[in-house]
């Protein structure tokens, strides 16, 4: 047996160790944003197979709604930019006539996003489907039951996170937060939309998935029905939940 | 005697030995060679010897039986380490949530540790290396675990370093142990690394790149001639699997390319593209067949060929699948066949002919 060769693969194993347990060192060393989540943002879910015991919380959240779209269910991931955000991002220019281009292999970028919690896009999306309630109930149509549904899930049930800019570099973004207890920034993957517009789609966020510890989860037999998730991002972007603690009686 | 041996070419100095004894009791039945009472003694000395020496040293087998009792060690050891890895990883699953962040790290960091210096001491303990090679598969296993949940437990960004780590892991643990299998874990992390890495740079995120079959060309490149610039013989059929793995990881994407050629880089209408790739895939594998007929590197040949036919019936299914009645489409595939196997039969008789 090779000595040198035995000794390397000792040292890289505790050296690996020893750089991710560094760097979550340092990004937990500070606290960049300290987001409140209640658990329509932030279901906490414990694993359905009894072969896990995990349990970890999943980001729930959407892009803007259109008054043309009937995304309201959580699942859109669409955000329109300018010719120059889109360049800034380093797309090239898209050359598709006007049609949906489903032909190509679309380019990916890693980004930051700006997060905002119940905020304007929230209110925007609840005046929305006010009026096309009221709309459909002004016709007479027959999607006024639809319309009801949709406005009482996005007023007690549907996640009040949105992303509502997308830009390379963090400091961009940053001049656009007006309220950091609501809006905080994100690391994520964005890829070329389809269509022509100028759209990019927002692939996945880097905090989407959160472990939470046994530590978290003391003193709970179950969890209530509504909480909240004290959710903290470090100086690498990257997230931690905090704490759980029920949600005040309303 | 002080002659130096991996384990095949021990077994295969033994099989020699015992073809030459065979043959040299065939000899003297036909009245063509008798050798001397005293040189009888001297070579039957000197094979006992050698025998001894190569069962004892390098755990060859002298008997038809020990060898395939050998091979069922091979399937066992195989079947265990696989099972017993994903015991590892199971067993960790079912009970995390009930430790502590501490205890997980804790757990995590010290398993493969822990597994690593067990495999050294069993390879010290034991002759014939199988079970160190069960422990460093788990090993391995446990690695993979330890960043993989650690990458969960504090919710990092999953990176492509990863596969890095995991490639010098399991290609450590192959060429300390002599571990076939580990050596192809860490050519497709390899593959999976440098994917990744040129895919980024080419404006994908690197989860993506399945989606640009020409990003693994360059690593199988690299890996086809790996084994030309560095002997391999202490190891035991790793130039083999080099060469195997990188002839079939440059084919495949070649395969995926001539018809997807909307996934190339190359600035060309898709249908150019799937034509262009479609040639060079009948090249590649040809020139495949080729090297490997020069060289005498039968893996490669047979990689070859596997893939000239793969190409050459794709292109028939492409052609004449809606076009002709199924018996008809077949029956074109067997004659095929039988013109491959002509074409061989030429061809060892090219060969024979050389000797």
């Amino acid at each position: 047996m090779n000595r040198r060769l035995l000794l390397l693969g000792f040292l890289l194993v505790v050296i690996a160790n020893a750089v991710i347990l560094s760097r979550v060192g340092y990004n937990r060393s500070g606290v960049v944003n300290s987001i409140q989540f209640s658990e329509r943002e932030l279901p906490v879910y414990y694993s359905r197979s009894r072969e896990n015991s995990g349990v970890a919380a999943q980001l729930r959240w959407q892009t803007p709604a259109q008054a043309d779209d009937n995304f309201y269910y959580g699942f859109r991931r669409e955000l329109q930019l300018s010719d120059t955000q889109l360049a800034a991002l380093g797309f090239p220019p898209r050359n598709c006539d006007g049609q949906r281009d489903y032909n190509n292999v679309r380019e990916e970028r890693k980004a930051w996003v700006l997060m905002e919690l119940n905020g304007t896009a929230y209110q925007n999306a609840l005046t929305l489907a006010e009026a096309r309630w009221h709309d459909a109930q002004e016709n007479g149509d027959d999607k006024q039951t639809r319309r009801k549904g949709e406005l009482r899930q996005l007023r007690y049930e549907s996640s009040r996170l949105y992303a509502i800019a997308v830009a390379a570099a963090p400091e961009t973004l940053l001049a656009a937060v007006r309220d950091p207890d609501k809006q905080f920034l994100v690391r994520a993957v964005v890829q070329q939309g389809y269509s022509c517009e100028n759209t990019v789609w927002i692939k996945q966020l880097f905090i989407e998935h959160l472990h939470i510890s046994r530590e978290r989860l003391a003193g709970f037999d179950r969890l209530p029905m509504h909480y909240q998730v004290e959710v903290a991002i470090g100086q690498l972007g990257e997230a931690w939940v905090e704490r759980i603690v029920p949600a005040p009686d309303k | 005697m002080e002659h130096s041996y991996t384990r095949a070419e021990a077994q295969q100095r033994l099989d020699q030995l015992q073809a030459f004894r065979a043959e040299l009791v065939l000899l003297e039945s036909a009245g063509v060679l008798h050798l001397a009472p005293e040189q009888q003694a001297a070579v039957q000395g000197y094979h006992r010897q050698l025998q001894q020496e190569l069962s004892q040293r390098y755990d060859a087998d002298v008997s038809q039986s020990g060898k395939r009792l050998t091979l069922g060690m091979q399937v066992a050891s195989f079947l265990g380490a696989v099972a017993l890895a994903c015991s590892v990883f199971f067993l960790f699953y079912q009970y995390w949530g009930y430790f502590n962040t501490t205890a997980q790290v804790a757990i995590l960091v010290a398993a493969p540790l822990l597994t690593y210096l067990a495999t050294i001491g069993i390879r010290r303990l034991e002759q014939t290396g199988y079970f160190a090679k069960l422990m460093a598969m788990i090993s391995f296993a446990c690695f993979v675990l330890n960043i993989a949940m650690l990458g969960q437990i504090f919710n990092l960004s999953p990176t492509d370093n990863a596969l890095l780590l995991w490639c010098l892991y399991a290609a450590i643990l192959a060429y300390a142990f002599d571990i076939r299998l580990l050596l192809a874990v860490a050519i497709f992390c390899f593959y999976g690394f440098i994917a990744a890495r040129v895919g980024a740079w080419g404006g994908m995120y690197w989860l993506s790149m399945g989606y640009r079959p020409e990003n693994f060309m360059l690593p199988a490149l690299l890996l086809f001639v790996i084994p030309s610039i560095f002997s391999h013989r202490p190891w035991s059929q790793f130039d083999n699997i080099y060469r195997v793995l990188a002839s079939c990881g440059l084919l495949l994407a070649v395969l995926v390319l001539s018809h997807w050629g909307r996934a190339s880089y190359l600035a060309l209408d898709a249908g150019t593209v799937e034509k262009l790739y479609q040639v060079l895939g009948f090249v590649i594998s040809a020139g495949l067949i080729a090297i490997g007929v020069k060289k005498s590197w039968a893996a490669v040949m047979n990689t070859g060929v596997v893939f000239f036919m793969l190409f050459l019936y794709t292109k028939f299914f492409d052609w004449w699948w809606q076009l002709m009645p199924k018996y008809l489409f077949f029956f074109v595939i067997g004659l095929t066949a039988l013109l491959f196997m002509l074409i061989f039969t030429r061809l060892r008789k090219t060969l024979r002919a050389g000797v």
